[in-house]
């Protein structure tokens, strides 16, 4: 009697390499990281290239011609109420500014910050104690309010908005630094380090930084857009970036009045921060998934 | 053993200021570390050799740990060594591995790259020589296809391959000392077997010393030259490695082997030693075994309790060390 001899695992083998090379193919490509980043950097390039795609002055008003909806010849995006300006021309050099809030702002204090958290969490005692009731200090005022507050103390520009973000926000990034030094100087690997004999402060960079910084990284993502918005905030009480140089929020402060009449006053900026807030965050968690490989 | 030692270990304290008073985890430990030999250290938890292994290269946090005495390694005391300097000794001079290979790696940073980086601390070597370098070591800690797997994360590695790891780091300055705490206490026996034959060819290889670690006494009784058993912070007793399984002199070591599973002694089971050790906060005068030994007369209670000498290289600290015989 002829025995088969059938290897029950050879089907499964065949069954699941097809999957396997899907999944392989899947995780190369980390799609919110590159989602995110074409999204941003297409934005980015529409707004630095803003002196060539706007076929307009962004400032140039138009009394006879206002409220044009989008498609108008022209006006791709229609013009503005009741002046008359070019939406396109005003949304792409109003993202620079945005943007360059965004980034500057976010950009320093998310440096800043973990820096701090770092040192307040791997030295303890009494750096830590200082270092903390500097950042509760900060903590129990409200933001917006610290804020305002700066930037009313000095002037309404570009550069005391930034001023006023770096003073305030840096505390947030110390404070999540910090807690997940705590924990990771306690493992193992620190220790290790420390029994090389590395320096403080290249256990501090090397080996806990890398370890702790996708928690900071994930909240500089929505920090940005919170800035962005502040920025606009200030625009809309009258403490930001001075009329009537365009930026986003103050758009749509302005084209607020026209909801009705003329909704794409108001709606495009609005577009613009909700695109840009959705790429910051896919951007967030792509790098959170690269920067841990073993998550 | 004749000659300098390499190491000089003499009445090295190290107290913890805890909430309940002054923990005594290392209590006068004096021994000293010849060139190319593997010097072990024994003892059950919380006996003070793990504490006794960070404190020579001061790698407890002080406060709680304070620590005297002296360590004289290439001509100057570790003890009391600015920080700077004692950098400078770790790592280079004297590593260390620890007992996981889980997690004694930073999970972020591939192996290559943690090899690499010891010598980035150490030495002059530019980039493309510690990339080298490194995958040199894996090669000779028997990691296959070092080359390829240099680019590789910690937790793409098994256990036994991760202490591989970890040797290659703690080697890659050629150390004249590795301290070795519990290297194989996380692994099974097979892989065990191999991690501390590495050790010792690796010890003859790069010519250094060892200093093992281990609650194990058949881990030290297989690779251990010379051995010093610790019992509630002190030595009990410090001789060759042949002589401690053969003719040992202290009540505690005897308990220890009994307690060891082994074919040749014909029992079926194994002897544990009753009671627990003694808390090392307000230690009781005297012997500090005195509580569980079967030994034990009156005197044993008030004697200072000090290292005897009781045969050639061999030291115990037993008041009744002549007749540990009766009981073994």
């Amino acid at each position: 009697m002829a025995v088969e001899v059938a290897d029950p695992g050879a089907a499964m083998v065949a069954r699941i390499a097809g999957g396997t090379a899907r999944r392989r193919r899947r995780r190369l490509r980390n799609w919110p990281l590159l989602a995110g980043a074409i999204l941003l950097g297409l934005v980015a390039l529409a707004c630095l290239a803003a002196p060539v795609l706007a076929n307009h002055d962004p400032l140039t008003q138009d009394l006879l011609n206002p409220a044009a909806p989008p498609f108008s010849p022209g006006h791709l995006l229609g013009t503005d109420a009741p002046y008359g300006r070019d939406v396109l021309s005003r949304l792409l050099y109003a993202g620079r500014i945005d943007l360059l809030i965004g980034f500057g702002g976010t950009g320093v204090t998310v440096i800043v910050g973990s820096f701090i958290g770092l040192l307040a969490g791997y030295y303890g005692g009494r750096i830590d104690s200082v270092l903390m009731r500097i950042v509760d200090v900060f903590f129990a005022f409200p933001f917006l309010v610290l804020v305002l507050a700066i930037v009313a103390m000095l002037g309404p520009s570009l550069l005391n908005i930034f001023i006023a973000i770096w003073a305030v926000s840096w505390v947030s990034y110390a404070r999540i630094i910090r807690g997940e030094t705590l924990v990771a100087k306690k493992q193992e690997y620190v220790l290790a380090a420390r029994a090389l004999g590395y320096s403080d402060l290249r256990v501090m960079l090397r080996h806990i930084l890398p370890n702790v910084f996708s928690a900071a990284l994930i909240f500089s993502m929505a920090d940005a857009v919170g800035n962005i918005l502040l920025g606009s905030a200030l625009g809309y009480l009258g403490a930001g970036v001075p009329p009537p140089t365009p930026e986003w929020g103050s758009m749509i402060a302005d084209g607020e009045t026209f909801m009705v009449t003329a909704w794409w006053v108001p709606t495009i900026p609005g577009l613009a921060i909700v695109i840009v807030g959705v790429a910051l965050s896919l951007l967030g968690d792509g790098l959170a998934d690269l920067l841990r490989p073993n998550a | 053993m004749t000659g300098e030692p390499l190491l000089s270990v003499r009445d090295l304290r190290t107290f913890f200021v805890t909430d309940r008073g002054v923990l005594r985890a290392v209590d006068g430990v004096s021994f000293d570390l010849y060139a190319g030999e593997t010097f072990g250290i024994v003892g059950e938890s919380g006996s003070g050799k793990s504490v006794t292994c960070r404190s020579l290269i001061g790698l407890l946090p002080s406060p709680p740990a304070h620590t005297t005495g002296t360590v004289r390694f290439g001509g100057r005391n570790l003890v009391g060594l600015p920080m700077s300097e004692m950098q400078k000794v770790r790592g280079a001079q004297i590593s260390m591995i620890f007992q996981d290979p889980m997690s004694s790696l930073n999970p972020v940073m591939s192996v290559g790259d943690q090899i690499a980086e010891a010598m980035e601390a150490h030495t002059s070597l530019n980039r493309a020589e510690r990339r080298k370098a490194a995958i040199e070591l894996m090669r000779s800690v028997g990691i296959p296809l070092a080359g390829r797997r240099a680019g590789a994360y910690p937790h793409e590695f098994s256990g036994g391959m991760r202490q591989r790891v970890l040797i290659a780091i703690a080697l890659a300055c050629r150390p004249k000392i590795l301290l070795a705490d519990e290297p194989t206490t996380a692994l099974d026996v097979t892989i065990q077997d191999q991690i501390l034959s590495l050790l010792l060819s690796l010890r003859d290889e790069f010519g250094m010393s060892i200093i093992l670690v281990s609650h194990d006494l058949g881990v030290i009784a297989e690779t251990c030259t010379r051995v010093a058993v610790m019992y509630g912070g002190q030595i009990v007793e410090m001789t060759d490695t042949e002589t401690l399984l053969t003719h040992p002199r202290h009540p505690y070591t005897v308990g220890l082997l009994r307690s060891l599973p082994g074919t040749e002694t014909g029992s079926r089971y194994l002897t544990p030693i009753p009671g627990a050790p003694p808390s090392l906060i307000d230690p009781p005068p005297g012997c500090r075994f005195y509580e569980r030994c079967s030994l034990r007369t009156e005197q044993c209670r008030d004697w200072p309790a000090e290292l005897l000498t009781v045969g050639q290289n061999h030291l115990a600290r037993c008041l009744r060390h002549e007749h540990v015989e009766e009981i073994a």
